[in-house]
């Protein structure tokens, strides 16, 4: 397999970046180790957009492309038809120190150029604003361009316009190791699916991003990683809160937090904390119990820790200084780092464009925009979502999506078979991308119908489908039990 | 644009479980000419069908029957009744008119009925409501849809399993898994004593020896990618773990049995309130909702201990909403029903209407021995013993109550802590 | 002579009944029965405790959606027998249609029990 530029890493940046590339008339394609796009850092991203407020003159490329990927956030998901809700950020203070600590915040932030954002002092419209805030609250600062969007929703929008663009997406394709061939000027990567070669790589691949520098004898990038834990609130509080509520950390900087998401549960955070490894996603008794409902219940007291359906925890990734590393390797200028963190998601389109821009130069006569580039994609119809006269019509052309899988969130067999037609392997990656099993009883319901459907549509085993890859099977036939009655 | 297709029925059932099954005969056997029976899965029964347990239908069938034979009788009972039915039909919507809107086969119906009974029934709480820390690997399943995997599927969820809660699900879970090969390690469960029935207790756990650990709760769940270890501790009166108690297992597999709770996503979309204690709609001694035409039986309302009071309780639903349904909307009474000391709940929460017998469910809230239930101060009921995994029924005349009008009764039960 | 306890499950009291058992075997004595039907359910679960079991057989049909046939031992069969009659259960491979209360395998394990379906599937 020959390509001219090999993106490493099919989260939202890898996405980002393939996509983009997918503009110009060169082959492309994206290499991702797991079965699923999109399952590792940016599955457990805050989902936030932020406008760019965090000004750090340490870290000036970051600041840039996050004051500027909020801006194109909007735009990018309406091409993708990708869930996007601008709702508002309130900054809450519960002391003095904490109004003057926002106070500066919004000075520096109207001198960065936002300009809409500003103090709340008047208690009444505060609470008018946002009723369940707990009344300790003295005064917000208010960024009314805050918003809110589906990360993954996100890649797998980028990711099928790229591919309708002409991109090659390789799942279950781990990168061992990249050699040089400087007769040919080109890299032999060694992967799990084969050798590919390319003449540029990118280097995106989140939390590995150092391994992979590493392989070309890059020892540059200095990463540290951090997990948050997090939790996922019933829908039924849906009303509970109408924006972003945030307050500081022990560091005065914004900390725990409490949202509504785009599809209609809250999330709440964050509890921060050092990991052991890059798998280390656990959540933990203290993260959970003693820092996330606790920060939940003095943000919003109405809220019971019961309404939560599920806790969950995702490390990002970012290099020490917190400054994005987007720059060719100093060993091989043929292979470009893409490395963010913090607000990765906010900034991924500003940053995939300035690749694309470093690429140019050195490709030149390759990099020849395409006349046919289509930058619309339409998401797999979600009949939640859908008024009951369009549900009618859609019927009439596929009854399956009149058969309901998953109840809590009204996902129908004809959004599943969709989201495997479209490369849905599993049964997470069935989950994210139509939502059946997000909901309250957690797959409960759905679950074997899904399992069923999955091994049905790939016409492979039950025992074959898994959760997420790898040794995740959802059932057991090895034993002689009425799983083998079955296959007999 | 595509066609709604539009239905007037004079009575709609939504689920076609026990409750469901229970409550269109009824309707039907009560006089009303068009019922309409709604059911989201492929086949009728709900839940009994993966349940080949036995046990069902002692009290309404005279019988002891397993799932599946208890949903082959009410079957052969609905179709004598002539019900109508329509399966893979899922309510989607309904208002407080009576207004159904339900996805089925090729069409969006909209279904115009007289009067509505909700049957609903209830689902599991789910492992990410417990907030057990650790990984999110594959093999954690609910006792049900592990039920759901090996009766109707034909797979087995794992090998090796650890199961928390000590319900009737769990127990039976782990004498099925027993029996099909698996190695049941533990059941274990928070209470300081077994949820389910001593019955089960005795046949699913004791007979094969299965080890219990009352009091305890698990403390972490280790896997990359399948479950690999179940860490359990013992939990202090403040449900916290005690250091120096775990317990570790090497299981492939976690089932949760950790309680049911009543399935009102519909409900609310009418506005049917709810009721904090049962989960399910607070309903009056003719189980109607707050909202006029809008009854509720079976699960749905509270968890029933069987599946023969769940079909018994829709079923006394069905007669009354078939009476609105024929115009008889008529209320006399206005007496609030409440639960007091050691009573987890009651149902009904309401007393509206003076006719023939009250029927009051209600669970305790902790094992007692030599319990007395008293009723307001109308009526005390002996036990020898009251268990919250046995529901308490007592059957009062309504003429007792309507010198209560505008009033409020409290249900309470004292008695010797037995645990 | 020794004592053994056993809960019995015959009507929700769940007395523990106490039963004596001589050197040679025989009962001699129950105690905290409430009634005599305890007095039996006490003996047959020292003697011979039985119980149902009900399991699943592999069912042939048409159009595969559900393989797996409910069954019942038509009686209870006893305790010690129960993983024996289920290594039978295992070969056994029914075909629709299917009666409900049908014998599925007679008189399995040769004692005089038979496995019955406890369900109707047509076709």
């Amino acid at each position: 397999m020959k390509y001219d530029v090999v993106v490493i890493g099919g989260g939202l940046l890898g996405a980002a970046v393939a996509r983009e590339l997918s503009r110009y008339d060169m082959s492309v394609a994206v290499l991702e180790k797991n079965v699923e796009v999109g399952c590792e850092v940016t599955k457990g991203t805050h989902a936030i957009v932020h406008v760019g407020l965090s000004y750090n003159p340490k870290t000036p490329l970051k600041n840039r492309a996050e004051f500027i990927g909020a801006s194109m956030m909007e735009q990018l998901c309406q091409d993708l038809d990708v869930k996007y809700k601008k709702i508002g950020k309130l900054g809450v203070a519960f002391n003095d120190d904490q109004v003057k600590i926002f106070e500066k915040m919004v000075i520096s932030g109207k001198r960065f150029g936002l300009s809409d954002i500003q103090m709340i002092y008047d208690k009444d419209k505060l609470f008018k604003m946002e009723p369940n805030l707990n009344r300790d609250v003295i005064a917000a600062m208010w960024t009314p361009n805050t918003a809110i969007v589906s990360p993954w929703g996100l890649v797998y929008g980028l990711l099928e316009n790229a591919e309708a663009n002409g991109v090659t997406v390789h799942t279950e394709c781990e990168v061992n190791s990249i050699a040089w061939d400087s007769i040919d000027a080109l890299f032999n990567v060694e992967t799990s699916n084969g050798t590919i070669t390319a003449k540029y790589i990118i280097n995106a691949a989140g939390a590995h991003c150092d391994q992979i520098a590493r392989m070309v004898g890059d020892d540059s990038i200095a990463m540290k990683r951090v997990r948050q834990q997090k939790v996922i609130i019933d829908n039924n509080y849906q009303n509970a809160i109408k924006h972003v509520v945030r307050t500081l950390n022990a560091k005065n900087a914004m900390g725990d937090f409490i949202t509504p998401t785009v599809y209609g549960d809250l999330m709440a955070g964050v509890q921060l904390g050092p990991v052991s490894s890059i798998d280390d996603v656990d959540t933990t008794y203290e993260g959970i119990e003693e820092h996330v409902v606790q920060s939940m219940k003095k943000l919003v007291p109405c809220i019971p820790a019961t309404a939560i359906i599920r806790p969950f925890s995702g490390v990002i990734a970012q290099t020490v200084d917190g400054e994005f590393v987007v720059r060719p390797s100093k060993e091989n200028s043929h292979l470009i780092h893409c490395m963010v963190g913090g607000s990765g998601m906010t900034a991924a389109l500003p940053v995939a464009r300035y690749i694309t821009q470093m690429i140019m130069p050195l490709v030149k006569e390759d990099m020849v925009l395409r006349t046919d580039f289509n930058p619309v994609r339409k998401d797999l119809p979600h009949i939640h979502d859908m008024a009951y006269e369009d549900v009618a019509e859609l019927l009439e052309k596929d009854p399956r999506y009149g058969h309901i899988i998953c109840r809590c969130e009204t996902v129908s067999e004809g959004e599943i078979v969709e989201a495997i037609r479209r490369g849905a392997r599993t049964v997470d990656g069935v989950k994210f991308r139509t939502r059946a099993g997000m909901g309250r009883c957690q797959g409960g319901f759905c679950g074997p119908r899904v399992i069923a459907i999955i091994a049905r549509e790939l016409n492979i085993s039950p025992e074959e489908v898994t959760k997420k890859g790898g040794k995740s099977r959802m059932v057991d036939l090895s034993q002689k039990t009425c799983g083998v009655r079955r296959e007999s | 644009m595509a066609n709604i297709l539009k239905h007037t029925v004079d009575l709609t059932v939504i689920g076609g479980g026990p409750a469901g099954l229970g409550a269109a005969i009824s309707a039907k056997k009560s006089g009303v000419k068009n019922v309409l029976l709604l059911e989201r899965s492929e086949e009728l029964g709900g839940v009994l069908p993966q349940c080949i347990h036995n046990g069902f239908g002692l009290h309404f069938f005279k019988e002891e029957l397993t799932g599946p034979a208890y949903t082959y009788r009410m079957l052969k009972n609905a179709e004598e009744a002539h019900v109508d039915f329509i399966t893979k039909a899922m309510a989607v919507g309904i208002s407080c008119d009576n207004t159904i809107t339900a996805l089925s086969h090729n069409k969006v119906i909209e279904i115009h009925s007289g009067s509505t009974i909700l049957c609903m029934g209830c689902r599991e709480r789910s492992f990410g409501a417990l907030r057990i820390p650790g990984t999110r690997p594959a093999g954690i399943y609910t006792a049900g849809t592990a039920q759901r995997l090996m009766n109707i599927e034909g797979m087995m969820p794992g090998k090796r399993v650890v199961i928390l809660g000590s319900g009737d699900i769990g127990m039976i879970m782990a004498r099925r898994l027993t029996l099909e090969g698996a190695k049941v390690l533990a059941v274990v469960e928070l209470m300081p004593f077994i949820g389910g029935l001593i019955r089960n207790e005795i046949q699913c756990l004791r007979d094969f020896g299965i080890p219990i650990y009352v009091g305890h709760t698990i403390k972490e769940v280790k896997g990359t990618d399948r479950v690999e270890k179940v860490t359990i501790a013992a939990v202090d009166k403040d449900r916290k773990y005690i250091p120096g108690t775990e317990v570790e297992f090497e299981a492939d597999t976690l089932l949760v049995s950790a309680g049911l709770i009543p399935e009102n996503e519909l409900s609310k979309m009418a506005g049917v309130q709810l009721n904090g204690l049962t989960g399910g709609p607070l309903v009056d001694n003719l189980w109607q909702t707050n909202i006029p035409g809008i009854f509720a039986g079976g699960n749905v309302v509270h968890v029933h201990d069987l599946a023969d009071y769940a079909s018994e309780s829709a079923a006394m639903a069905a007669s009354n909403a078939a009476a609105y349904a024929n115009g008889d909307r008529s209320l006399d009474l206005d007496i609030k029903v409440t639960a007091g000391k050691n009573i987890r709940y009651v149902v009904p929460n309401s007393i509206t209407k003076a006719q023939e017998n009250i029927t009051f469910f209600m669970r305790v809230t902790w094992p007692l021995n030599n319990a007395t239930v008293h009723i307001g101060n109308i009526y005390n009921k002996k036990l020898i013993f009251a268990r919250p995994s046995e529901q308490i029924r007592v059957d009062l005349p309504a003429n007792m109550f309507t010198q209560f009008n505008h009033g409020e009764i409290v249900v309470s039960c004292d008695g010797e802590v037995a645990v | 002579m020794k004592e053994q306890v056993v809960i019995c499950l015959q009507c929700p009291f769940a007395c523990n009944i106490t039963v004596t058992i001589a050197d040679d075997g025989h009962i001699t004595d129950f105690k905290n029965n409430r009634c005599e039907r305890g007095k039996n359910y006490a003996t047959q679960e020292i003697v011979c405790p039985v119980r149902v079991l009900t399991s699943t057989v592999l069912l042939e049909t048409k159009d595969k959606e559900h393989p797996m046939l409910p069954v019942q031992t038509s009686a209870p069969i006893p305790k010690a027998n129960l993983f024996d009659a289920m290594k039978i259960i295992m070969g056994i491979k029914a075909k629709a249609p299917v009666k409900y209360n049908e014998v599925i395998y007679p008189n399995i394990l040769g004692i005089g029990v038979d496995l019955v379906s406890t369900s109707e599937v047509l076709e």
